[in-house]
């Protein structure tokens, strides 16, 4: 079920919210995990299966890497246990492996990207022992398959959300807050990232794929914005969603168009996969030593396997490699680059963005690598009519872009509240319609 | 004070989205069931479908988008003078076997005269009108093309000129896809001479009204409040109606009519029904007074209701045939192609290049050469 739906708006989130402010809180983990299966079985029934089998497994290997925390080596074979059973059910129901291999024959379960890294880093940290073993299968479960989070984004720590999920209680300023917070991801999905991808899309075809110079660059702009928002929609829906329901996740992007090196905009683009990455995957490979070509293998890594996970395809790896190779450069620069002049590493940073996105904006790799080498090289400097007609349709969606990337706003939304006279309170019943009206006739123009 | 105002935040936000989830389960209808199509997505859809104030969001959504400089709500161009459906991509595998579909039943029925004509779609006419960068496909090369691969036993007949010449009469619908009975008449009179007819004057007509506020197909699909409402006009023969009789064939079940114009259609959404039923039935057989003149079979895309209230005084009997009622039926089974003096092929551009017209018709083997 995608959260940016009728169906989800308007039906499965008054019932979901009924039941469980209706249940005590001690109960209410079990209520999330119902909501979890509702969610997972209303795209493919058989999509329980994979979520089941994570849930169980990390289960037990959570239990047995805690019971085993004195032997080293049996914990490790338990906890390469649970990576590899989860790894695989990612490659096999998130990014259909086995359909790449053998043709048709398995379905994608909803949620499985979320489900399998949870389970991954569940085991991990009770191996550190940075959190204890869950003893509540259904607690557990709760976590593993984190309802708000099943749209793919964002992925969430245990040790964030384990003292909550122990009895969620519904708070009514976070939930109102929350409520804004959701309507304001639906809004960025439905109102921005889509019609920047459809124009992204128009442009393509009223180019008919040969575009002037100063329109790809633009088109990679749209793109990236398009992306952008999305997630960013995603990761609100999902934030206000567990704000109503009494956890708090904090923010996953960080104004990523406001940093000025590729290393700042990849820590504040999806921060809790960045971390996650940062976590498993850099921190094991670069370990506690002070090697610095093991921190520099353990970087480029985890960078690579970042831009990958988005989809696994050449288009990204390649993508994945070449930001690796520029943060790489960042980093063995460091000092030398931070005497160059602000403007100017903005500037290099984000002509380097915007041609990553020209290079993952075309379905086939050719077609990608065309696209970007007519960033360079396009059929003509400028095309003013196609420029002028893409200039005046995207101008709004641009906008509301901008605003929303800019941390003025949020500022000045802070600065009212801290206020006597609350206006903010004042002014939320008149957010929630306006925003609700907004998103449910975009979301019903798709119908 | 701050918990009072969140308060009715909440309660706001949840007795809205309540209200139209209690009303649209209260008054919603299951939608039919689609091929191959699971429960839940039916349920989505018969939600989607049946959800309050249908028409007033899509007519908000598409407010907002052509406020924002937006001119193109997906496939369709709105202005406030038209509506028109962007005729952009053809499907040239599809057309070349219509193509190749005529030719065979052209070889197939060597002895009939057969007749084709592709009636352009309003963005073949009103091009110029589209802003530059919406490019739409040249419908006068498509139909050169076409017209240039149909096998030169068929005769065929020219309707992108005459309705190009009338471009600033009423010859398409501003809110629908369809062409207008004006626009009908505009080919008939330069068309029918070559099926041997000598057409007759708009002064043996009286016009009426049979719907003043029509909103065709296109204002259905992007609810766009700026063009204004069609008019659905009705050409009536001056000495009485020829028709005297029509034979309508539905899922194998005959009904007869006593006129050519399908009035319960004025009650629905599709008005334009009136004409011959729209395409509702598989198989419309016209029976005029004109005892001893040649019969017509025409083999018809939904352009061509429009024009057979024309061809009437002309014919003793017309019968038009839908080749998609066919399924896996052979056209034969339908009718009987030697009891026709004239075969007519009409389709608009539209349809001839993006849909697939079978008529499992075969052409007889050739005899196999003497040893």
């Amino acid at each position: 079920m995608n959260f940016t739906t009728i169906i989800f708006l308007y039906f499965f989130l008054p019932a979901f919210m009924l039941v469980y402010f209706l249940t005590k809180p001690a109960g209410r983990a079990a209520v999330l995990t119902l909501g979890t299966c509702t969610v997972i079985a209303w795209s493919e029934p058989l999509g329980l299966l994979p979520f089941f089998g994570s849930a169980i497994c990390a289960y037990l290997c959570g239990i047995f890497c805690y019971n085993f925390r004195e032997d080293k080596k049996r914990q490790r074979r338990v906890l390469v246990l649970n990576t590899v059973i989860n790894l695989l059910l990612l490659a096999l129901f998130c990014y259909s492996a086995w359909e790449q291999l053998f043709g048709k024959g398995l379905f994608t379960a909803v949620g499985c990207g979320i489900f399998a890294l949870h389970a991954i880093s569940y085991c991990a940290d009770v191996c550190r022992g940075e959190t204890e073993p869950e003893q509540s299968f259904i607690r557990n479960a709760a976590y593993i398959g984190f309802l708000p989070s099943m749209n793919g984004i964002p992925l969430v720590r245990r040790s964030d959300i384990c003292e909550t999920m122990k009895a969620p209680r519904i708070n009514t300023t976070m939930m109102a807050d929350g409520i804004v917070v959701m309507l304001f991801g639906i809004a960025q999905k439905v109102l921005i990232a889509d019609r920047l991808t459809a124009l992204f899309e128009d442009m393509l075809y009223i180019t008919g794929g040969e575009m002037s110079l100063v329109l790809s660059w633009m088109g990679a702009f749209i793109f990236g914005g398009a992306m952008l928002c999305r997630l960013k929609g995603y990761a609100n829906i999902a934030r206000g969603f567990a704000m109503m329901l009494g956890f708090d996740l904090g923010r996953s992007f960080d104004y990523p168009f406001s940093k000025l090196s590729l290393r700042d905009y990849l820590n504040s683009y999806n921060i809790p996969l960045v971390g996650w990455a940062h976590k498993y995957i850099y921190e094991p490979i670069a370990g506690n030593e002070r090697s610095y070509t093991r921190k520099l293998i353990g970087s480029a890594t985890s960078i690579i396997l970042v831009c990958v996970s988005y989809a696994p395809s050449m288009k990204y790896l390649l993508w994945g490699s070449a930001a690796a190779l520029l943060i790489l450069f960042e980093m063995l620069f460091e000092t030398r680059l931070e005497k160059v002049p602000k403007p100017i590493r903005y500037i290099a940073a984000h002509v380097c963005t915007l041609i990553g996105w020209g290079l993952i904006s075309q379905p086939e790799l050719v077609t990608s690598l065309e696209y970007v080498s007519n960033m360079f090289d396009g059929a003509t400097l400028l095309d003013y009519a196609p420029l002028l007609y893409v200039l005046r349709t995207s101008a709004p969606y641009v906008l509301l872009l901008v605003l929303t990337e800019l941390p003025q706003p949020i500022r000045l939304y802070k600065r009212l509240e801290s206020r006597r006279v609350n206006v903010t309170a004042m002014i939320k019943p008149i957010v929630i319609f306006s925003l609700l009206s907004l998103c449910t006739a975009f979301i019903m123009a798709e119908v | 004070m701050r918990k009072i105002l969140d308060m009715i935040s909440i309660i706001l936000f949840f007795a809205l989205i309540g209200m139209f989830a209690v009303s649209t389960v209260m008054f919603g209808r299951l939608a039919g069931k689609k091929h191959g199509e699971s429960f839940q997505s039916r349920l989505q859809r018969s939600a989607e479908q049946s959800f309050p104030l249908f028409e007033n969001w899509r007519s908000v959504y598409t407010a907002l988008i052509t406020a924002a400089g937006q001119s193109r709500i997906g496939d369709i161009y709105v202005s406030d003078e038209r509506m028109i459906e962007i005729l952009s991509r053809t499907d040239e595998e599809k057309t070349a076997r219509n193509i190749e579909e005529i030719n065979r039943f052209a070889a197939a029925f060597p002895d009939a005269s057969v007749y084709a004509m592709l009636v352009p779609t309003a963005s073949g006419i009103y091009s110029a009108d589209l802003p530059m960068v919406i490019t739409a496909t040249d419908q006068h090369k498509l139909i050169d093309d076409i017209y240039f691969s149909i096998d030169r036993s068929v005769v065929t007949l020219d309707a992108y000129n005459p309705l190009f010449s009338a471009r600033d009469d009423y010859v398409y619908f501003r809110t629908d896809s369809s062409w207008t009975a004006v626009g009908a008449y505009a080919v008939y009179s330069k068309t029918v001479r070559k099926l041997g007819f000598t057409p007759l004057r708009l002064s043996n007509y009286d016009m009426e009204y049979a719907a003043r506020d029509y909103y065709g197909g296109l204002y259905y699909r992007t609810y766009y409040g700026g063009t204004s409402a069609d008019t659905i006009q009705l050409f009536r023969n001056k000495n009485g109606s020829f028709v005297t009789g029509v034979t309508a064939l539905r899922d194998d079940e005959e009904t007869e009519y006593s006129s050519y114009y399908y009035s319960p259609a004025l009650k629905t959404d599709n008005k334009l029904d009136l004409y011959g039923g729209g395409d509702l039935f598989d198989r419309l057989t016209v029976r005029t007074s004109n005892e001893g003149a040649p019969k017509l079979l025409i083999i018809k895309g939904s352009y061509a209701n429009m024009l057979v209230p024309f061809l009437t005084p002309h014919y003793s009997e017309i019968t038009l045939l839908d080749p998609r009622a066919l399924g896996r039926r052979s056209l034969e089974e339908l009718v009987t192609v030697s009891d026709y003096d004239q075969v007519l092929f009409l389709f608009d551009t539209a349809e001839f290049s993006t849909e697939e017209i079978r008529l499992g018709v075969h052409p007889p083997e050739a005899p196999a050469e003497p040893e």
